[in-house]
Formats: C-alpha cells, structure tokens, sequence
C-alpha cells in the first residue's frame, strides 16, 4: 500500500467501515510511515470541530400540532378511501361557527340541483320516447316521422264516431 | 434495537388504520433527531420549526410506501435532507448544478496546511459556530454528507441508502468534503491552523 491508497483509507478506517482485509494493510502501512500517522491525527483534530452548539429544543406540543395537521388533512398519498374534503365555505369563511350552517346550505343547493336534473332528464325522456327509429329504419334529416294520409284519415273517422255518439246520447 | 424497529412498523401500521395518537408517538420519538438534522441547514427558529412540520406531514403522506426494509430514522431523515434541500433550493441556494458538480470538477483533494483540534479553551457554542459557518461555504451535497456521518454518526451504508448513492460514492464525497471543509476553516479563521498553533 502507497501513501496515497492510505491516504483515503483513513477517513473510512477512522469511521469504522473497513473490513479486516481493508484494514490490515492500512495499519501496516501505518506503522512504517510517520506522515500517514500524522494524516489519521490530522483527521481526528477535524472530527473534533464537529459539534452540535447545545441541545435541540423541541417546542412544546409539537409532535401533538403536527399529529393534529396530519389528520385533519386527511393527505396520506394514496388512500385506500377517498378522504372527505374539507367544507369550501369553512376554509374561506376561516370561522368553525360556520361550519353546520355553511353544510346545510350547501346541502340544500345540491339537492335542489339534483331535483332540476332529474326533471329535465325525465322530459327529454318523453319528448323523444315516439321518436326512436327501429333497428330496420332508415335514417332522415327530419327526424320525426311525418303523419301519413292514412293515418291522418283515420283520426278524423274516430273524432266524428265520437262527435256522433256524443249527440246521439243526449 | 430490533425491538424498537417492530415498535415502528408497529406504529406505522396504526397510523395507517387511522390512529393519531400513533403517529404522535412516531413524530415523539424522531423530533429531536429531525430538529437536529434540520438545523444544519436552516438558523431562523419559525423557518427550522416548518421545515420539521413539514418532513413530518410529507412522511404522514407518504407513510403507504414505507415498507420497513429500512429503519424509520433513515426513512425520516431522508424525507428530511429532501425538504431541507428544497426550501434551499428555493430560497436560491441550488443543490448543485451539472456543470458545477464538485464531483465532476478535476479540484484538489489534499489541502495545504492542517486545520487544529479546537483549543480546550473555545468555549463549545464557539466551536460549534465556526464549523457551522464552514459547513455553509460548502456545496450541499458535502455538507449532508457531513452532517450525516460526522454529526448524526450515520453508517455509510445508511447515507448511501438514504440519499441514493453507493458507498463507494459516499466515501469519495466524504473525502472531499472534509478536505474542503478544512479549507473553509483555513480561509475563515487561519488562526486555527494547525501551523499557526505550533508558531
């Protein structure tokens, strides 16, 4: 082992991170060369300066305050239920006194909502039940079928018989 | 220590089925670890305290993809070099750029001169500022190595778990960043030189 191949062994061989083959030759090397020996004192008058100031400090309730942040976010990456969002009108209102009153509304505007979708769900429904084509029907601009003569002779012939029986009763 | 790891998984997995005083008890346990690795890299005592907050919340987000194949500390700790590096980042301290990556860059390994052990009469909080101020001049990705291994005595393995790298990388950038750890305290205080004490 050269001086150099010691030189950056030292540093893991301090740290404790060479394996016995590793550090056989670095310590053989070490007995024969005095500058080397300098470079390990040389590192440990570093490793010297590595000192924390003073304890940490950890503000109290700070392990509570964060707990509490995780959950009321409800933000976990990937949660197996969607997680409820918080109330729009709380976070903007930023006052939890609003919080019920601010659901009801709420509340109330969906369901109105849905009760106007459906309705209009149900006319359109209706309004285009007589219009759908059977499968052997060809397809035309003017979607809705047009009253033949046939058919439009024979709705008169059935007003009249009422007409008729209607006179004929009183 | 194997118990303490089963006691972990353990609160990881009731944190997960919805119970907050677990995750209490896990944030109990690492704030002190977390605040101290934290405070390399930021001063202000608001700004320490949101950076911790927030490696918490990120692991609490993130807390699905921990498998335990690693320890929490080091699952933690590396949420926590990744938000430091962040908010530096976006404070406008870069990381470290492609073209001036210490690593790449041919730079000196040995330094001129040897830096002291401190003198027995420097008060501590002394010491602790001047390697603090040295630790500032360096590239970031000198100073996590350093604060992992030399403050928070981490194994090679784990730091190069943690931040991605092999061993061999680990090792290489411990190298250099102590040799230009010493140059920063050479260039800021030479009178802690180690010639300069002999004289």
């Amino acid at each position: 082992m050269n001086c150099n191949q010691a030189t950056t062994l030292i540093g893991p061989y301090l740290d404790g991170e060479l394996n016995e083959a590793q550090a056989g030759p670095l310590r053989r090397h070490l007995l024969a060369c005095a500058g080397c020996r300098t470079g390990v004192q040389s590192h440990k008058d570093l490793q010297r300066w590595f000192v924390e100031a003073e304890p940490v400090v950890v503000p109290a309730g700070f392990a509570a305050r964060v707990a509490q942040a995780a959950f009321a976010g409800e933000s976990r990456a990937l949660p197996t239920v969607p997680a409820p969002q918080p109330t729009p009108f709380v976070v903007a209102a930023g006052r939890a006194e609003d919080g019920p009153r601010a659901e009801g509304r709420l509340l109330r505007f969906v369901l109105g909502l849905t009760s106007v979708a459906a309705a209009a769900t149900i006319m359109v429904v209706l309004s285009t039940r007589d219009n759908r084509l059977s499968e052997g029907a060809g397809l035309r601009a003017d979607e809705r079928p047009r009253l033949t003569m046939d058919h439009a002779v024979e709705e008169l012939e059935a007003l009249q018989r009422a007409e008729g029986a209607g006179i004929a009763g009183r | 220590m194997e118990q303490e790891a089963a006691s972990d998984a353990a609160l990881v997995s009731e944190t997960l089925a919805g119970n907050q005083a677990s995750f209490q008890l896990l944030v109990e346990r690492y704030e002190t670890r977390v605040y101290a690795l934290l405070r390399h890299y930021v001063k202000n005592t608001s700004e320490l305290e949101d950076l911790a907050q927030e490696t918490f919340l990120k692991a609490y987000r993130r807390l699905d993809g921990f498998e335990g194949h690693s320890s929490f500390y080091t699952w933690i700790y590396r949420i926590g070099v990744n938000t430091a590096l962040d908010h530096l980042k976006k404070r406008g301290r870069s990381p470290i750029a492609s073209t001036d990556d210490p690593e790449v860059l041919a730079e000196p390994t040995q330094v001129e001169g040897r830096i002291a052990a401190p003198h027995a009469a420097l008060e501590r909080a002394e010491v602790a500022r001047v390697a603090q101020a040295a630790l500032e001049q360096l590239p970031e990705i000198f100073r996590t190595v350093l604060v992992l291994r030399e403050y928070e005595e981490l194994a090679y393995q784990d730091i190069a778990d943690m931040l991605g790298i092999s061993i061999g990388t680990v090792e290489s950038r411990l190298f250099r960043a102590r040799a230009r750890f010493k140059q920063a305290v050479l260039e800021l205080h030479p009178e802690y030189g180690a010639d300069a004490d002999e004289d």
